[in-house]
């Protein structure tokens, strides 16, 4: 295998990756599940900087990729105390009955 | 004095950077929320300055743009100093209208930490509209994006519908952050540069891998601003946030978004060997946009939803503007861009007036009860419009002609189909106002309300400007010439 076609099979698994992930925080039912979906999008976008040999970008998409985490982390500790879980179903129930408590909302 | 002076304005970006930097820093150190609002405001209030001090030196005095060696690479184009001037005036009068805020939506201890974060997210679209690197473009979008996202989740501690909104903020942008930075890695390795106008001013060495980068930046930055069809967060966040949050996110957070998107659209458009393609997505996406973002205004239920919605559209019109290519479209989206951010001033701020939730029945006969909020939402409504000597109708003017000068002369109707859709939303919210008995109470007895009374008068005075516009008209004008002009 040449350098240049494990470059490319490289930076093709990292779109792959990020194709993953962006599927995974669209659909996943639950919140943890959403929050691993970005940061396997983030990784496999930082993956494939690496295979294109931008480096310039990489340090930047590693510093938000850690922010990221952090406050996903966050609001996933936060979310469980309020909803008594992190299941994106029964979070927008919640939201929708504390909606409906509003008159005419 | 005159040496600081020059010195100061020779670094004019980077002190635009700075100023709410160090006011974040310093409103974090501060004991209360109304110290660290006090320090906030003036960062707020010196960026600001400095702000209008440049566009207009830059505009209307025709001065040189500044090229001062910063360590930090900042390069401040027409469209991004405009902006610039825009965003920061309109945050500072929304810091300003968020001492009610600290009030009402978070708890005391978090007051110093809203503040703060306010502040970066200033800080940040700023960065992100002067930065020459697109890495440090991302860097900057996503600090400003991530504050604002933190910032809401703040106000989750009063009301926990902002919790799952901040989540489904920080997810949304989190997916856009990994196209931004797959799309500058194409970028610069399609262009063999790391600079923004390198898509232009350099030999694209592989049109196609450049070509697909700025449309992914162009994607995910549509997706913050919160434009159809990629806006499924923002019925949620602003819904769900509470009055001051949504004010702020509609303010700062789209309305930096937005320019920070054309920004770096107008630099895509303008390289020879990507620009029709760009400009041809553009134009679907702007379209897109005010098709759906009127028909969700017409059909919500909830005045912060509402003035999403709408906001959506009218920054669809100001993509369309975009799109042209031309010096005349940039002109027309800046002059849109300002009805825009003073529409949302005056339409969110006034819905401040609302306590809790905002159904549009709390605004029945709220024009007796908050007669300055009514007629600032009223002036916003007009303007959205597009009713005669509104500034809404001196942009919308402007883009139809633009549009009609390339030959697009769908762009009309859709500007056209975008006002009448704000015909009917507006004049349901106007009959709410003015011709309904209460059914809501409103805050009475806080002193601290007057607080965003600078907020709705600016915004009536910037919805005012249609009346005699020739200055705006002539900075607009000058600041695209710089962009889009010959010898760019």
């Amino acid at each position: 295998m040449t350098p240049a076609l494990a470059l490319r099979l490289a930076f093709a698994a990292a779109v792959a990756l990020i194709m993953l992930g962006a599927l995974t925080a669209w659909s996943a039912g639950h919140a943890v599940k959403r929050v691993i979906g970005v940061l396997s999008a983030l990784g496999g976008a930082i993956a494939a900087l690496a295979a294109l040999g931008v480096t310039d970008a990489l340090l930047a998409g590693v510093g938000v990729s850690v922010v990221v985490l952090v406050i996903a982390a966050a609001l996933v500790v936060r979310a469980q105390e309020a909803y008594g879980g992190v299941e994106i179903g029964e979070i927008d129930v919640a939201d929708t009955l504390d909606e409906a408590k509003a008159p005419e909302a | 004095m005159q040496p600081w002076l020059d010195s100061a304005r020779a670094h004019a970006p980077l002190l635009m950077i700075v100023a709410p930097l160090a006011a974040a820093a310093l409103a974090l150190l501060a004991p209360g929320g109304r110290l660290a609002w006090a320090v906030a405001c003036l960062g707020g209030a010196v960026a600001a300055t400095i702000a209008l001090d440049l566009a207009l030196r830059m505009f209307v005095f025709g001065a040189v743009q500044p090229h001062a060696a910063e360590g930090a690479a900042l390069e401040p184009g027409g469209a991004s100093v405009a902006c610039a001037a825009l965003l920061t005036v309109a945050a500072f009068v929304a810091m300003l209208a968020s001492r009610a805020m600290l009030r009402h939506d978070v708890r005391t201890r978090a007051g110093p930490m809203t503040m703060a974060l306010l502040s970066v997210a200033l800080a940040g679209w700023i960065g992100a509209l002067f930065a020459r690197d697109l890495a440090a473009i991302f860097l900057a979008v996503e600090t400003a994006w991530l504050a604002v996202v933190a910032l809401l989740a703040l106000a989750g501690e009063r009301a926990r519908g902002a919790v799952s909104a901040a989540l489904r903020m920080l997810i949304a942008g989190g997916v856009a952050a990994a196209l931004m930075l797959l799309g500058v890695g194409l970028v610069e390795r399609g262009v063999a540069g790391a600079r923004l106008e390198a898509l232009s001013s350099i030999t694209v060495a592989t049109p196609r891998l450049a070509g697909v980068g700025a449309g992914l930046i162009i994607v995910a930055l549509a997706l913050k601003a919160g434009l159809a069809p990629l806006h499924g967060w923002i019925g949620a966040a602003y819904g769900r946030a509470s009055p001051g949050v949504a004010l702020i996110l509609g303010v700062v957070g789209a309305g930096g978004a937005l320019s920070v998107l054309m920004r770096v659209s107008a630099a895509a458009i303008g390289a020879p060997e990507v620009g029709d393609g760009v400009a041809a997505a553009l134009a679907v996406l702007a379209t897109v946009t005010v098709v759906i973002g009127s028909i969700q205004a017409v059909g919500a239920r909830n005045v912060r939803r509402l003035a999403a919605y709408a906001g959506a559209a009218q920054a669809g019109c100001a993509l369309v503007g975009v799109a042209l290519g031309s010096p005349a479209g940039l002109a027309a989206a800046l002059v849109q861009t300002l009805a825009l951010l003073a529409a949302m001033l005056a339409l969110l701020g006034g819905a401040t007036a609302i306590d809790g939730d905002a159904p549009l029945s709390a605004l029945d006969g709220l024009s007796r009860r908050a007669p300055i909020a009514s007629a600032a939402m009223t002036f916003a409504l007009l303007s959205l419009m597009g009713a005669p000597l509104t500034t809404g109708f001196l942009a919308r003017w402007r883009l139809i002609e633009a549009g009609l000068g390339a030959g697009w002369w769908w762009s009309a109707a859709v500007m056209i189909g975008g006002s009448l859709a704000a015909v009917v939303y507006g004049g349901r919210m106007i009959e709410r106002l003015y011709f309904r008995r209460a059914t809501h109470a409103v805050e009475h007895g806080d002193r601290w309300r007057w607080a965003r009374a600078p907020a709705l008068l600016l915004a009536v005075l910037a919805l005012a400007w249609g009346v005699e516009p020739s200055l705006l008209l002539r900075a607009a004008d000058a600041a695209s010439q710089l962009d889009l002009g010959e010898g760019s």
